[in-house]
């Protein structure tokens, strides 16, 4: 009893400011390299690190610190966080681990209770969290946006963010801007209109709602024929960046719905396959940029904005780089979403090229037919919403890429609210010669300057870091390091599980350390 | 879309799953008073020590109620208890399917004449807790709080009445192992106070009495002291009976989570 007391003296006391996230740590992250703060590593999204005890010289000598197991099932896409010392991630389909990173032991472990009812297309996934203060976001498969205690796994607030029966859910890791947690939805094989959302950070009230498929009377409907809007799709599933000097956020968005029957829905489809640029505070569209107009290809623009601050012909600009799922690399300028350059770089036959203002003339032979077509790159693109990785030192743009084709033949469907709405029938081509690489390109001209071959496929973030070296994985489960000038393989280990998520790095006791997800494992490697 | 590669995989799953759902009931076909005899005897051998001999629950919930945390209907509940709920602390029973069918014809059987009566004033009970007693310091309820108590925000679905009222005048009579007093003293001598999260051979990781966490290795440690009693004092004496009735009664409300079929 008497020391009940002494422990209201102790709790009296102010909190500590170890283990917290706030705006400004958000803000410098990449001065912050022991922390792994958000998604991609920082606002930028060039999931760079000046992290080196790690490096060319000595990566040979990387070995195994721990492994954490857990028991899903599904495919692990987390990014994990990591704050002070302490990994949170997220475990599919929805709950969340914080994990010690000296020992690889759990702090705490959220466990979500589901319905037996959730609509996901690919999976019951989650790819992270965010963070802010000493709370923890995260997107659950059953359309809500939680808030927990970042010490305890506590449930502080939830909130559902969409109608899960609608074909709603939620996969992305969300992103916090200011005191506002940004969060995207999943549904784009459901015919859900699509939205972005921003959210109080402490209360949970929703901020501001930014549509992706335009309402009557709204910029962009006449892009939509009919009620065909109400089912238009443009999914909002990958995590997007931030640039605090223009407060604009940058969010790319999925396909339109339904998927491969174009004729069910007349129009560019705004804005589907786009990336959008959002005021930060007031949620409203200063600029938009469509990659696929009236996709039939399920070409989502779920890509990573890589942002950079580069000089492009002869002057200094606000670039964003977008190697995007049909096949073309685009350089924009983030200031005016003006396109500065674009370039092939993967197999493709859809497009004879591209206009002036980069829209593309694409070849009637590329239509999807009842018949069927071959199309390159497939469904899944030549890139997907895997992570790419820019280096400041080497000015070299890292990601991977896919050439692997699909089979599509079209059909009719009605909308049916949470039931699949694709309109086509398709198949994979496994006799078909399909590859994939990582490849490093100079943003500013799209030239390949290496390219690290791999076998069928690829579904890897990339990491680099001022150790020289591009951090990655393959579907069989290999775990490599790259030389970031040469593309050289300098160190490989087998993991025994696919390879669906992008490694980190980070500080322990003073000593770097390397995460990644492989099949339902966490695996971590440092020096000693 | 993403992994359409993976659709196949799905509609084969879901296509095994219908078919296992076919085999399982909707509905309990063991209802004779003779299943409930039987499903009696099973719940006096594997379910009171935490539901307690009457179902009137201890350190698990009420089950005289007819209400359940995780599903009311008879799937719901045959779920629960073939395949348990890790996070709860409810442990997957392993019985064969009738045997399953004929204890939830029982545990329907004690909500015939519910026996569980709760005195207090809910409202009251809610402003006590915020106003005058010192609850929140370490207790969180739906959002608000201190973080070394245990999580009250859905307490009313896994604790009963007694259990909660125990608890409050008693805390040592009964301690969670997340909750137990530890002390670790270092080699140089500093000694961290806390609950423990986790351990194992080698480390323990804790939450220390300012609610910062740690995770110690073993060997790094001069001593570690786990007591099975709790940091939290008793409130005998603390509150009026009718005080005490009131702040049962609204623990007793907290359940988050509304009833699910």
């Amino acid at each position: 009893m008497k020391n009940f007391a002494f422990i209201l003296v102790l709790l009296n006391l102010a909190a500590s400011a170890l283990g917290q996230v706030t705006y400004q740590n958000l803000l410098e992250a990449d001065r912050e390299p022991g922390n792994w703060l958000t998604y991609s590593g920082g606002y930028n999204s060039q999931r760079h690190s000046r992290l080196e005890q790690i490096n060319r010289d000595n990566v040979p000598e990387l070995e195994m610190k721990w492994a954490f197991q857990m028991r899903t099932l599904e495919d692990v896409e987390t990014t994990p966080l990591v704050v002070d010392g302490i990994m949170y991630l997220t475990e599919p389909p929805s709950n969340a681990h914080a994990v010690d990173t000296r020992t690889g032991r759990t702090f705490w472990s959220y466990t979500r209770e589901l319905p037996n009812e959730t609509h996901t297309c690919c999976g019951q996934v989650n790819r992270g969290l965010a963070m802010l203060g000493e709370k923890l976001y995260l997107g659950t498969v059953d359309a809500f946006l939680v808030a927990l205690d970042a010490k305890t796994g506590s449930v502080l607030w939830e909130v559902e963010v969409a109608d899960r029966l609608e074909g709603y859910s939620i996969t992305v890791a969300p992103l916090v801007v200011k005191d506002k947690v940004i969060v995207g939805v999943s549904g784009g094989e459901f015919g859900i209109r699509g939205f972005l959302d921003a959210y109080d950070a402490e209360t949970g009230k929703r901020v501001w709602r930014f549509y992706t498929v335009p309402a009557p009377g709204e910029p962009g409907h006449d892009s939509w024929e009919g009620d065909d809007w109400k089912t238009g799709g443009a999914p909002t599933w990958i995590t997007g960046s931030f640039d605090p000097a223009l407060n604009l956020i940058y969010w790319g968005t999925g396909n339109p719905s339904p998927d491969f029957n174009g004729e069910l829905r007349p129009g560019d489809n705004l804005y589907t396959d786009c990336v959008i640029a959002l005021d930060a505070d007031t949620g409203q569209l200063k600029w938009y940029f469509q990659f696929t107009p009236h996709d039939v290809w399920d070409w989502d623009a779920a890509q990573i904005p890589v942002l950079v601050d580069a000089e492009f012909e002869g002057r200094m600009r606000k670039l964003m780089l977008w190697p995007n799922r049909n096949a073309f690399y685009y350089v924009l300028d983030r200031e005016t979403g003006e396109l500065l350059l674009v370039k092939q770089f993967a197999r493709q036959n859809w497009a004879q090229g591209m206009d002036s203002r980069g829209r593309p003339i694409i070849k009637l032979e590329a239509l999807p037919t009842e018949k069927g077509i071959i199309i390159w790159p497939g469904i899944q693109g030549a890139m997907n919403w895997f992570s790419p990785s820019y280096s400041p030192l080497t000015g070299l743009l890292y990601f991977p890429v896919r050439h692997v084709p699909t089979f599509i033949s079209t059909g009719d469907t009605d909308y049916d609210p949470g039931a699949m709405f694709l309109g086509s029938r398709w198949t994979g081509m496994p006799d078909d010669p399909s590859w994939a690489s990582i490849q490093a390109l100079v943003p500013q001209t799209g030239e390949v300057k290496w390219e690290y071959p791999l076998h069928r496929d690829v579904w890897t973030g990339l990491l680099s870091t001022a150790g020289h070296l591009v951090f990655g994985g393959s579907v069989e489960g290999q775990f490599f390091a790259l030389d970031t000038a040469t593309g050289e393989e300098l160190w490989r280990t087998p993991l025994g599980g696919m390879v669906i998520a992008a490694p980190v790095t980070y500080l322990t006791d003073g000593k770097q350390r390397v995460s990644i997800a492989a099949g339902n494992t966490i695996f971590t490697f440092g020096l000693d | 879309m993403k992994m359409p590669r993976r659709w196949i995989a799905l509609v084969l799953v879901l296509g095994g799953a219908v078919s296992v759902w076919a085999q399982q009931r909707e509905e309990n076909p063991y209802t004779t008073p003779e299943d409930v005899a039987i499903g009696a005897e099973i719940f006096q051998r594997r379910c009171v020590t935490c539901h307690g001999g009457d179902g009137t629950g201890g350190r698990g919930p009420d089950l005289t109620r007819g209400l359940f945390r995780y599903g009311s209907s008879d799937v719901a509940l045959y779920r629960t208890i073939r395949s348990g709920i890790s996070a709860s602390g409810m442990p997957r029973l392993g019985l064969p399917e009738e045997r399953v069918w004929r204890l939830i014809s029982y545990v329907r059987s004690l909500s015939e004449n519910p026996r569980v009566t709760i005195p207090g004033d809910p409202e009251r009970g809610k402003q006590i807790l915020s106003s005058q007693s010192d609850c929140k310091r370490c207790h969180l309820v739906n959002g608000e709080g201190g973080r070394l108590g245990p999580d009250l925000s859905e307490i009313g679905w896994m604790r009963s009445p007694q259990h909660l009222r125990s608890s409050i005048l008693n805390p040592n009579r009964e301690v969670d192992r997340g909750y137990r007093s530890v002390e670790a003293v270092q080699k140089g001598g500093q000694v961290i106070r806390g609950v423990p999260l986790n351990e194992d051979a080698y480390s323990i990781q804790l939450m220390d009495l300012e609610e910062n966490l740690h995770s110690l290795w073993k060997s790094d440690l001069e001593d570690l002291r786990q007591e099975d009693r709790s940091w939290m004092p008793s409130y005998q004496g603390a509150f009026t009976g009718s005080e005490l009735d009131d702040l049962v009664a609204y623990l007793y409300s907290l359940r988050r989570k509304k009833d699910s079929p």
